[in-house]
């Protein structure tokens, strides 16, 4: 209900009673808003849900692959937003649109406080996926009884937990890592990677911890990310086929140019060492490092054994700008589909990992324009994956790492554009939909953030001079702080549709925040109906393990 | 208050977005576009009045412009910008943090997702001489030191923006921007081709032993204490944006 009743209500129902002959010319006009469905449609698509449900057989068998697909940041209300937006871009109303990962057959709810976190970060929440423990904040497959900046190798190899890409190694299966992040990003790093400190990335940022805390050079034995990878355990290492995402500039030295972006853009790394050779002279004759879209394309999955891709010295660019990069880059789809062709060649099957890994910093940054396509083309990733792969021997979980506070508001009629303003069903048949107000009588759009740099008091600099005036700010816009009262702007006039359009947020933030509440798992294949309910984050692990029958 | 003065070059370039131009566009003949991307060495001075007091707060200022690179520097806060534009005439901005020996780099797709895509034009010239050609009004012509200097002033919203625009290096001499009982200016004293060996500069070998953060990466290192320090410094750098903006409308 909109509105509650009142007395007042009654009276104009009275008056309008009253007026019988208007009453009933109202009802000759038909809707302006109008779904696309006849009457008949709603029982039907109700009905053919009972069919196919009851078709669900439960695949018993044990997996011979396991795919796990996370969204990082994707909430349900992302899910939701993405939906939508990728059918009105069909030409849809777009509410009733399914992202392709909505169609598998078993759904559940993962709560993804970490050990020691009511809203997590994205360390313990895919360490609690790939290892079944939950474990702290910034941390990478490492218990929880792991001391914070802990960079003593010994100690760290005490408390790591296997993952299940080590265990699918182990097996003897291929392994794969597929992520528009960088590799050694939260997410992907990980499935190979345990570390104290999520940041570690290259030694770069290990020395420079040695510097602040005034330890010894060197004194810190724990290997950087990067290192990580190159260096795996042997089982690991000829298992791990194929790793593609960005952070390039992670794996080569200080010292070489960057070889897709030139000029004095070099790796960071204060070793020397050039580890995308070294995946190379490690791996094989067969192996093969691509930084571009040519060099991703020349590399053949049938005679490549080993494939590094590194195609941005940080992270991949986001969906929505992948056309404009320089050395052109594969799209989320294509990285998943040659990472299938070259898993499968293995008969005893494969274990892949497959993040969409900037959705996260889209709404970091109040962009849900950005969010949302990159959600979109996660799902047609997923939708890959499904194709190519069987389900009766494939394991998909689609899933995300946490939510954010990115929320879907007001009564927007059917079909009202997503990343516009709210434009309700008008109380009278014929009527056209007008913009709805709020009570300073101003119109508001659908989405916004519960936080984030999209406050739109007046923001300051930390010496008091005006940043910007009340109202929607403009990026880039980190203010130091806020009037204390955020004064609605009129939105008439701008385009909330605008890749660059910044919702307003509530709470005044420099970067809008992770949210707390459960996000959605999505499976198929072998014992994806253990995908129930409403789970602990770390029993998704325990799912793929049991597909897997370690 | 040196905020101001810090904020010119970087909020000033992202100011040229509020007015929808196409990214690195030719402009419709905007005072200095010809020369705007020629090597220049300036020096200026930022000062701030409060409430009739002059100069409580005087800084340096250092801008330093060539073909494909544009410095800021600003030795009392300890804090640089470097701007790139490549051969495709993508932009990627590092901002440095001195005292912290860290390194903020916004790549090409990190300032696209801001909306930051300005016109190198008005990066070289710290205004955007498309907007002051179409948006200021033309006062008149003065001498000073550096050469013959146009006046052009906007005033809206209770605030005011007077640059003295110097047509033959595409810089401004002198902008003084007054809002809330406060006025900050910025003053050209020194000019040179190329940077005077006792100017501070940014060496580019010193940086790759500091720390460089992805501004991709802000959002998820809340709990690092330079990154609320960045935020607070960031807001410093920006405090033109809102004059630029009110006068972009």
């Amino acid at each position: 209900m909109k509105k509650p009743f009142s007395l007042e209500m009654l009276s104009a129902g009275v008056a309008l009673a009253l007026t019988g002959a208007w009453l009933a010319a109202a009802h000759a006009q038909q809707p302006v808003v109008q779904g696309p469905e006849s009457v008949d449609d709603w029982w039907q698509t109700g009905q053919a849900f009972i069919r196919q449900s009851e078709k669900i057989a439960p695949v018993i068998r044990r997996a011979k692959n396991v795919i796990l697909f996370v969204g990082d940041g994707m909430g349900i209300s992302t899910v939701t937003a993405a939906r939508i937006f990728e059918g009105q871009m069909r030409g849809k109303p777009g509410e009733e649109n399914s992202l392709f990962f909505e169609t598998l057959p078993y759904v559940a709810l993962s709560k993804t406080y970490s050990w020691d976190q009511q809203t997590p970060d994205s360390a313990p929440t895919m360490t609690a996926m790939v290892t079944g423990y939950k474990a702290r904040e910034g941390m990478l497959s490492v218990d929880h009884t792991t001391q914070r900046y802990e960079c003593d190798s010994s100690q760290i190899a005490a408390k790591a937990l296997p993952t299940i890409l080590e265990e699918a190694a182990a097996a003897g299966k291929y392994t794969g890592i597929v992520t528009t992040a960088r590799l050694t990003h939260a997410t992907p790093a990980a499935n190979y990677a345990h570390t104290a400190v999520r940041d570690w990335e290259s030694d770069n940022e290990i020395r420079n911890h040695e510097t602040a805390k005034g330890l010894a050079v060197d004194s810190c034995t724990v290997k950087d990310i990067a290192r990580q990878l190159i260096e795996l355990p042997p089982a690991v290492k000829d298992s791990l086929k194929v790793a593609m995402g960005g952070g390039r500039s992670y794996f080569l030295p200080d010292t070489t140019i960057d070889p897709e972006d030139g000029g004095t853009n070099k790796g960071r790394r204060k070793d020397g060492r050039d580890l995308t050779a070294e995946w190379m002279t490690t791996r094989g004759a067969n192996a093969k490092f691509v930084y571009d879209k040519a060099g991703f394309d020349a590399a053949d999955p049938g005679s490549t054994t080993h494939l590094l891709g590194l195609f941005e010295r940080s992270h991949m660019e986001y969906e929505a700008d992948r056309t404009k990069d320089k050395g052109g880059e594969p799209s989320l789809t294509e990285m998943t589909e040659k990472a299938i062709e070259l898993l499968s060649k293995n008969r005893r099957g494969f274990y892949l990992h497959v993040e969409s890994g900037r959705i996260d910093h889209a709404h970091h940054a109040g962009n849900p324009y950005r969010a949302l396509t990159d959600t979109i083309e996660y799902a047609n990733a997923i939708r890959k994956a499904y194709e190519m792969t069987d389900p009766k021997d494939t394991l998909i979980i689609v899933t995300a790492d946490h939510s954010h506070v990115f929320t879907i508001a007001g009564y927007p009629h059917r079909g009202n554009p997503i990343l516009g303003k709210v434009a309700e069903v008008p109380d009278q048949d014929g009527d056209p939909a007008g913009l709805a107000k709020d009570l300073l009588g101003l119109p508001y759009t659908t989405l916004g953030y519960a936080n984030g740099p999209g406050y739109t008091g007046v923001s300051y600099d930390s010496k008091g001079a005006v940043l910007q005036a009340e109202g929607i700010k403009k990026n880039p816009h980190i203010p130091a702080r806020y009037d204390n009262g955020a004064k609605r702007p009129d939105l008439a006039d701008i385009d909330t549709t605008a890749e660059s359009f910044m919702p307003e947020a509530t709470v005044p933030l420099g970067s809008e925040t992770h949210a707390g509440e459960d996000v959605a798992i999505f499976a198929s294949g072998p014992k994806a109906y253990l995908v129930r309910g409403v789970m602990e984050q770390n029993w998704i692990y325990h799912v793929m393990r049991e597909a897997f029958g370690f | 208050m040196h905020s101001f003065v810090a904020a010119v070059l970087l909020s000033l370039a992202f100011a040229p977005y509020a007015n929808a131009r196409p990214e690195n566009s030719p402009a419709s003949q905007p005072p200095g576009e010809t020369i705007a991307t020629a090597s220049v060495a300036a020096h200026f001075e930022a000062s701030t009045q409060i409430g009739g007091k002059r100069g409580s707060d005087k800084t340096d200022w250092y801008f330093l412009r060539q073909a494909n690179r544009i410095e800021t520097i600003r030795p009392n806060g300890g804090i640089a910008e470097i701007w790139i534009r490549d051969e495709r005439g993508d932009l990627t901005l590092k901002r440095i943090f001195h005292p912290d020996r860290r390194v903020v780099e916004y790549t090409t797709g990190d300032l696209r997702a801001m909306g930051a895509t300005a016109p190198w034009t008005a990066l070289g010239s710290i205004i955007d001489p498309l907007t002051l050609a179409q948006q200021f009004k033309r006062l008149g012509t003065v001498k000073i030191p550096h050469g013959i200097a146009t006046i052009y002033k906007d005033t809206r919203k209770g605030q005011s923006i007077e640059i003295w625009w110097l047509d033959q290096v595409a810089l401004p001499a002198r902008i003084i921007h007054e809002s809330d009982g406060k006025s900050f200016s910025l003053t050209l004293k020194s000019l040179h081709a190329a940077p005077p060996p006792s100017w501070p500069f940014v060496d580019d070998a010193a940086l790759a032993s500091y720390l460089v953060i992805d501004a991709a990466d802000l959002g998820d290192r809340h709990g690092d204490p330079f990154v609320r320090k960045v935020e607070q410094l960031d807001a410093e750098t920006h405090a033109f944006d809102h004059a630029a903006s009110a006068h972009s409308h």
